[in-house]
C-alpha cells in the first residue's frame, strides 16, 4: 500500500488513458483516481472553456473526458429494424421490349448468396462468389443469353417490398447496363437511391446491380448465370445494407 | 543566517547515524525549519520512518543539489545550460533505483522531509513508469496486489477498454 498523499501527487502528472489504467490496478488506486478533481484538471487542459462553468456539463468531469477525449471512429451500428425475411425484390430485365428475366426474389435468398457457380465460370468470379464476405447474389435459372448486338439495349428495374408495412420502394427504377467488363465477366448498372425525406442531406448513394456471365464462345453472347446487388458506396455488411434499405422512400 | 552548526546528524529508523552538512540539510524544508529556529539546539535528528538504505539516498541527493547551488552562486547566480543539463542527467541516473524497494520509499521520505526537488523528481519518475502501461504491467512494476473480485475486475476492464482503448 502506497501512501495516498504520494499517489495524489503522481496522478495529476498522468494523461487520461494512464489515469484510467490506474483505476483498474487495485482498490486503493481506483478510489484515489476516481476523484473528479484529477479529471477536472485533464478536462481543463484539453478544453479550458469547460471549466469556466462551475459545474461540469455532464454528470462528472470523468464522464466528460471519457466520452470526448477521442473521436470514436468505430461507431457501433445498432441492430437494424428489418431483416431480409421481411423483404422481397421484384427484378425485371429487358432487352429492348423483350423480357429476359422476371422474378420475385425473397430477401432470404438474396442474403444467402450463391456459393456454387456452374462450370465454365472464370476463376476470379468463382472465387468472388465463394468468398465469405457478405454479398447479395442470386442464381439465374434457367440462364438467359444476351447476343452481343443487344448488350447496349439491356435495362433493369428493381423494386423492393416490405411485409411489415406493406410498402414498396425503388431500388432501381430503370437503368441500362452501361458498364460491361469483359475481363471480369460482369455487366453493371447503377442508379441513385431515393432516400426517405426523413433523412435529409443524404444523396449520392448508388444501388449497383450486375449481371454475372460466361462468354458463350460460339455465338459471342453473354451467358448470364447470376445477378448481384450491392450498395458498395456505403454499405458492405448485412447490417449496413438493412439499415440502408430501411431508409429508402417507402410508399 | 548565523548558525554555529556546520553539520547535523540524522538518525535513521534503523538507528544508524549520518552526518549532513547544513547546506545539504537546508534542501529539506523540515530540517531547514529546525536549523533556522534558534530556540532549538540540534544534536541528532531522528527520522523515524526512513530506513538507512533510503536515508543514504536522500542525503546523497541533498548533498549534490546543495553543492550545485553553491557552485551556481559562486559563478554569479544562474546555472548555465550545460550545468543544468548535467544536474538533470545526474538526477536521472539517481532515480534509476529498484522500483519495488526504493522508489516509493524515497518518494515518501521526500514528502516527509519536504524536499521539493526530490519529491517532484520521484513523482515524475513514478508517472513515467506508469505511462503507456496496462494495469497488469503497472501492478507488476510496483508489486501491487490485485484486490478486485473477478467480477469487479471484468467490469472495470471492460469499462476501461470501451472508453480508452
Amino acid at each position: 500500500m502506497v501512501s495516498e498523499e504520494v499517489m495524489k501527487a503522481v496522478f495529476p502528472l498522468l494523461d487520461g488513458v494512464d489515469l484510467a489504467s490506474c483505476m483498474v490496478v487495485c482498490k486503493q488506486w481506483r478510489d484515489l483516481a476516481r476523484d473528479d478533481y484529477f479529471w477536472k484538471c485533464l478536462c481543463a487542459k484539453r478544453w479550458p472553456s469547460i471549466c469556466k462553468r462551475r459545474n461540469p456539463p455532464t454528470s462528472s468531469y470523468y464522464k466528460l473526458y471519457q466520452t470526448f477525449y477521442r473521436r470514436q471512429h468505430h461507431k457501433p451500428l445498432l441492430p437494424p429494424r428489418i431483416s431480409f425475411d421481411d423483404l422481397e425484390f421484384f427484378i425485371d430485365i429487358w432487352a429492348e421490349n423483350r423480357l429476359l428475366f422476371s422474378e420475385v426474389v425473397p430477401g432470404s435468398v438474396l442474403q444467402q448468396g450463391t456459393k456454387i457457380s456452374p462450370s465454365g465460370v472464370c476463376e476470379m468470379l468463382k472465387c468472388h462468389l465463394e468468398g465469405s464476405e457478405f454479398k447479395m447474389t442470386l442464381p439465374v435459372e434457367p440462364r438467359f443469353k444476351i447476343p452481343l448486338s443487344q448488350t447496349e439495349t439491356v435495362s433493369i428495374s428493381v423494386l423492393v417490398g416490405r411485409k411489415d408495412s406493406n410498402k414498396v420502394a425503388y431500388v432501381i427504377n430503370k437503368s441500362m447496363f452501361d458498364y460491361i467488363d469483359w475481363s471480369l465477366f460482369r455487366a453493371s448498372a447503377f442508379e441513385y437511391l431515393d432516400i426517405s425525406p426523413a433523412y435529409r442531406f443524404l444523396s449520392g448513394i448508388r444501388a449497383w446491380i450486375s449481371l454475372l456471365f460466361m462468354e458463350d464462345g460460339d455465338e459471342g453472347a453473354m451467358d448470364v448465370f447470376g445477378i448481384q446487388l450491392d450498395f458498395c458506396d456505403v454499405a458492405n455488411s448485412k447490417e449496413e445494407v438493412l439499415w440502408l434499405l430501411d431508409m429508402l422512400d417507402w410508399k | 543566517m548565523s548558525s554555529p552548526v556546520e553539520q547535523i546528524t540524522v538518525v535513521s529508523s534503523d538507528g544508524d547515524e549520518f552526518k549532513m552538512t547544513v547546506a545539504a540539510a537546508m534542501q529539506s524544508e523540515q530540517l531547514k525549519q529546525m536549523l533556522t529556529d534558534d530556540s532549538i539546539s540540534i544534536v541528532k535528528v531522528p527520522v523515524e520512518n526512513i530506513s538507512t538504505e533510503i536515508l543514504v539516498k536522500v542525503i546523497e541527493y541533498c548533498q549534490k543539489h546543495a553543492d550545485h547551488e553553491a557552485a551556481t552562486k559562486a559563478n554569479g547566480g544562474g546555472a548555465s545550460d550545460s550545468e543544468a543539463e548535467e544536474l538533470n542527467k545526474w538526477d536521472a541516473e539517481f532515480m534509476k533505483v529498484d522500483v519495488e524497494d526504493k522508489l516509493f520509499h524515497i518518494l515518501m521520505a521526500a514528502n516527509y522531509l519536504e524536499i521539493k526537488g526530490l519529491f517532484d523528481l520521484a513523482c515524475q519518475t513514478v508517472a513515467d513508469l506508469i505511462k503507456g502501461k496496462t494495469p497488469k504491467q503497472i501492478r507488476k512494476i510496483f508489486n501491487l496486489k490485485n484486490d478486485f473480485t473477478p467480477e469487479e475486475q471484468e467490469r472495470l476492464s471492460r469499462q476501461h477498454n470501451c472508453s480508452f482503448d
